[in-house]
């Protein structure tokens, strides 16, 4: 069908120019901001001075001192923010070039033609591509980690910066992928909503054009945390306040009208998750909004309190879940991010294509214990057909399967991927002996000149001995 | 260089261009505007300290009074406060039209963009989010646990890769936070902290003691690795001259220190393979007559011809030769090479995990190339679909179909792992037992036929081969069928079972 050629690597890393040209747009309105606010600083000083006309030279220079001290730290953010502009800057440059360096490795034959295919022959592209399956790796760990006091990714990026030829800090863009891993987990694991509120706010504008539903999210669990943990009264007054007004339609924009039907869907469902601790379901009447249902109901008593259940704990983790999906999906968007890590697409590619019906699970290749199987020596005997499976002989043999998908590891992964089409593809002179085992004929051939004699073939598998005449070449296409 | 890399290449350096300009004229107003209000400060300070003196009493008494400091300046605050602040607005607008320009040519430009979701065709029983380990029994009530388990297994496989490329000391942070830090064979960590070091003295110090030593006490029947090894060692010490390569002996006047070590080292090193690899070793050997000459440019050239890559039809054959020509065109300014030195290490740690039981290569790693290599297919294939109104992603649990399109065979040179057989009648692929007593009980989901029910058959006339129920198929309650190829006629007594080994 199609080759992978120099364009296609250029088009499959959009995103690694998209996520720094978002950074330096962001980081601009930074300092436009910061402009603006000293701008009004020093002129409501400036203004309060023409209101006295008649100042002493000595407040004149109070005055001038005042606007010079906070002038020094405008310029000391400013410098900040102008570092800044340079990495985000640093980056692109960094990754056109790597880019360029395909260049190097086109099939020369090619070279003319405007999209030529990559010759996979080089070894420098062999070191190339290697360094971009670190990149992917890295990448996943990034996004990926589930450790909530250090990101797995970045520890492992700058050991391997370490040792590597690569600028990896501007190759990939470690600080927007700790801070969507951080917010991910201070969702899903601490159940806490401080950093997503924060990244909120400070996205407000880009998430208003998407017209997701985040802000609602948020909502809706702090409200659904508050209830959970007991704080009824909080409860109320927090929805009464953020979610009723969910319930109407002219609150949303136009952009957010989609979500109004299942939003009101929501807020009347949701006294259900209570349901399950019994005392709550008088004020349970589904669709209501929830500031009917809740807004001048009888409370629960003082001292009142919730002890979830395993039910509502897991409808609970649900809830999070739901939120921290929300949250991925305005994150990939504003960034351009491909919502599957390319990780996995890679492999899952790249497994079905090398996924045959010879695969099987290989379980001396590892350095984990549980897969570690014991080598099968000759337990069957010679006319048995079990001794011919790959699984059995290359052990007999002594040779070492190379195969990725019959790894333990990824022979597990690739379970659920379909196998690759092939085509016939049997070993050189392909030589049958009258057991039935075929070999490829120059390897049989020095090894029975190793072990056996020049008029004799010896069969390693079976060590049986047979005269030249009576093995067969055979002809498999 | 594509049109499509030039105009990116191009958008970078404007983005680039712009960027440092601009922000470059804000800084300056911005350093400018601080020094127009320290001026005035200074205007005011002097105006403040004359106006002291004036009321102080007069100490000299000489009555003569000085020019009187203006504070003009500070009149002017306002106008110079909007000046800066216009001029800082222009640099950002110049600065941010063109950052969209290149969000408009690169970011958002169809031309640049191949969705890698669109090539997610078959997607991996993985989530692309965080799976945290304790949630194993909330996984178990959502029906994730099948999504854990390949979490741990993907973990693993980038452990091993990492342990199989030389970055060991990954290791922790990776299993960190994980149960598969006890299953890990701690044996097996030691010998690769070995390899650690031998790879990084190779890479970072471009030493090659260590790797030389431990690889001339395995390397007897493929000398393939030890040969560059000792070749790269040869022009390093004509460059560099270590001081553990000399012996004894009295240096001849004509050589320099450097040449003397090298000739030493090539006479007690080089003879074993002359017979091995005759043309490049002694094409390398010849790098001593060119170091000090004045000819030195014509010498290289004339070598360097000699050894131009024919077409070598062996793949091993051409990467040494590819290798050798590499260390002649950089061999006096050989450290600057560092492909050189990664794909020797790379060599070197094929040859470790051999000696281990390993696979020679990081198997994630021989993943993902064949994801490389094959994701336009994918790509397109999924493109397609959506065109024709298919829909996008394929059912999961796949495990009984084959990939919808042919892989092209191109590259295929980089991953034959198996002796493949596609049966000529049924299209079907031959399944070699795998049927292990073991492998059944672990349950692995895969292979599900029975694998004893389809071998390959030769037929004994023309020995062509098919699988045996196509054979069947083949016979039309007769006893007789026809070659589908050379179509001699056979006896179904004259077939036989057969099984490919590979060795």
């Amino acid at each position: 069908m199609s080759e992978p050629t120099l364009n296609f690597f250029i088009q499959t890393r959009q995103v690694q120019f998209a996520v720094p040209n978002e950074l330096l747009k962001k980081n601009l309105k930074a300092v436009q901001k910061l402009i603006e606010k000293v701008r009004k600083l020093l002129l409501d000083e400036i203004v309060k001075t023409q209101k006295s006309p008649h100042l002493t030279p000595q407040e004149k220079l109070t005055v001038v001192r005042k606007l010079i001290r906070s002038f020094e730290q405008f310029q000391k953010k400013l410098r900040v923010l102008v570092d800044k502009d340079a990495e985000y800057r640093r980056r692109l440059a960094a990754r056109v070039n790597r880019l360029a360096q395909l260049q190097l490795f086109v099939v020369k034959s090619n070279k003319d033609i405007d999209d030529p295919p990559l010759d996979f022959h080089n070894e420098d592209f062999m070191t190339w591509l290697r360094d971009e399956a670190n990149l992917l790796i890295i990448d996943y760990l990034l996004k990926s980690n589930v450790v909530g006091s250090t990101n797995v990714g970045s520890m492992v990026a700058s050991k391997l910066s370490q040792k590597l030829e690569l600028p990896l800090q501007d190759l990939i863009d470690i600080d927007v992928y700790e801070t969507y891993n951080k917010v991910f987990l201070s969702i899903t694991q601490n159940h806490d909503l401080d950093l997503i509120t924060t990244w909120y706010t400070d996205n407000r504008n880009a998430l208003k054009k998407i017209g997701l539903n985040l802000q609602f999210e948020i909502h809706y669990c702090r409200y659904l945390h508050l209830i959970s943990t007991g704080q009824m009264y909080e409860a109320i007054l927090y929805s009464k306040e953020n979610l009723a007004p969910y319930a109407q339609s002219q609150f949303y924009s136009p952009e957010e009208q989609v979500n109004f039907a299942s939003n009101t869907e929501r807020l009347s469902e949701v006294g259900s998750p209570f349901t399950c601790d019994g005392y709550l379901k008088a004020i349970c009447t589904p669709k209501t909004p929830i500031s009917a249902i809740l807004y001048g109901q009888n409370q629960p008593s003082n001292g009142l309190s919730v002890v979830p259940t395993l039910d509502s704990r897991i409808q609970a983790e649900k809830w999070w879940a739901r939120l921290a999906e929300c949250f991925t999906q305005d994150y990939t968007q504003i960034y351009g991010i491909s919502h599957t890590y390319p990780l996995l697409v890679y492999l899952s590619a790249g497994l079905s294509c090398l996924k045959t019906k010879s695969c099987f699970c290989y379980g001396s290749n590892t350095i984990f214990g549980t897969n570690r199987q014991k080598k099968h020596m000759a337990k069957y005997s010679n006319d048995d057909p079990r001794l011919r499976g790959p699984n059995v002989y290359y052990d007999c043999l002594g040779k070492i399967n190379q195969c990725p998908v019959c790894s333990p590891e990824l022979f597990a992964l690739s379970s659920s991927l379909p196998y690759g089409l092939f085509i016939t593809s049997i070993f050189n002179k392909p030589i049958l002996l009258p057991n039935g085992n075929i070999y490829p004929y120059d390897k049989l051939n020095a090894h029975s000149k190793k072990y056996g004699s020049d008029s004799k073939i010896l069969d390693p598998l079976t060590n049986e001995l047979f005269g030249r005449l009576d093995c067969l070449r055979v002809f498999p296409a | 260089m594509t049109q499509l890399l030039s105009t990116l290449q191009k958008e970078v350096d404007a983005l680039n261009e712009a960027g440092s300009r601009n922000l470059q004229l804000l800084v300056d107003n911005t350093d400018n505007f601080l020094d127009a209000l320290r001026a005035i400060e200074a205007d005011l300070a002097a105006q403040v300290e004359h106006e002291q003196s004036e009321n102080a009493p007069n100490t000299n008494g000489n009555g003569v009074s000085t020019s009187v400091p203006t504070d003009t300046g500070f009149d002017s605050l306002e106008i110079i406060t909007s000046s800066w602040y216009n001029d800082s607005i222009r640099c950002l607008k110049g600065y941010n039209g063109q950052i969209l320009k290149f969000l408009k040519n690169i970011v958002n430009n169809s031309k640049f963009r191949a969705d890698l979701d669109d090539a997610y065709t078959y997607p991996l029983e993985l989530d692309s989010a965080p799976l945290n380990e304790v949630s194993l029994a909330a996984a178990r009530q959502n029906g994730d646990a099948r999504k854990l388990e390949n979490r741990q297994n993907l973990l693993k496989s980038i452990a091993v890769h990492f342990l199989k490329t030389g970055h060991g000391d990954c290791l922790d942070d990776i299993l960190t936070g994980s149960s598969l830090v006890d299953w890990v064979d701690t044996d097996t960590i030691l010998k690769f902290a070995e390899l650690s070091r031998i790879v990084d003295d190779l890479k970072t110090r471009h030493d090659l003691t260590l790797a030389l030593q431990w690889l001339s006490t395995r390397e007897r029947d493929s000398p393939e690795l030890l040969i560059r090894l000792h070749m790269l060692q040869y022009v390093l010490v004509l460059n560099d001259a270590p001081m553990s390569v000399f012996s004894g002996d009295e240096k001849p006047d004509t050589l320099t220190e450097a040449e003397y070590a090298a000739y030493k080292y090539a006479i007690r090193n080089f003879a074993l393979y002359f017979k091995y690899d005759q043309s490049n070793v002694e094409s390398v050997f010849f790098l001593i007559a060119l170091k000090p000459s004045e000819l030195r440019a014509i010498l290289k050239d004339v070598i360097f011809k000699a050894i131009e890559p024919e077409n070598c039809s062996e793949l091993e054959g051409a990467s040494r030769k590819s290798f050798v020509l590499s260390l002649i065109q950089s061999f006096d300014d050989i450290h600057s090479n560092q492909s050189l030195f990664d794909n020797l290490a790379h060599r070197l740690t094929a040859h470790f995990c051999d000696d281990l039981g390993l696979s020679r290569n990081s198997s994630l790693f021989e993943a993902l190339l064949a994801g490389f290599v094959n994701l336009p297919n994918f790509y397109k294939y999924n493109r397609l679909q959506q065109k024709l109104g298919q829909k996008q992603v394929e059912d999961a649990n796949a495990d009984d179909v084959d990939l919808p399109f042919l892989i092209p065979d191109k590259n295929r040179f980089l991953f034959e792992y198996h002796p493949i057989f596609i049966c000529p009648v049924s299209k079907e692929q031959l399944q070699p037992l795998t049927g292990d007593d073991d492998f059944l009980k672990k349950k692995l989901r895969w292979p599900k036929e029975d694998p004893n029910a389809n071998p390959v058959v030769v037929f004994e006339l023309c020995r062509h081969m098919a699988l045996k129920e196509s054979v069947r198929s083949l016979l039309r309650g007769s006893d007789k069928f026809k070659c589908h190829y050379c179509y001699k006629k056979h006896n179904i007594l004259e077939v036989k079972d057969a099984y490919f080994i590979d060795l």
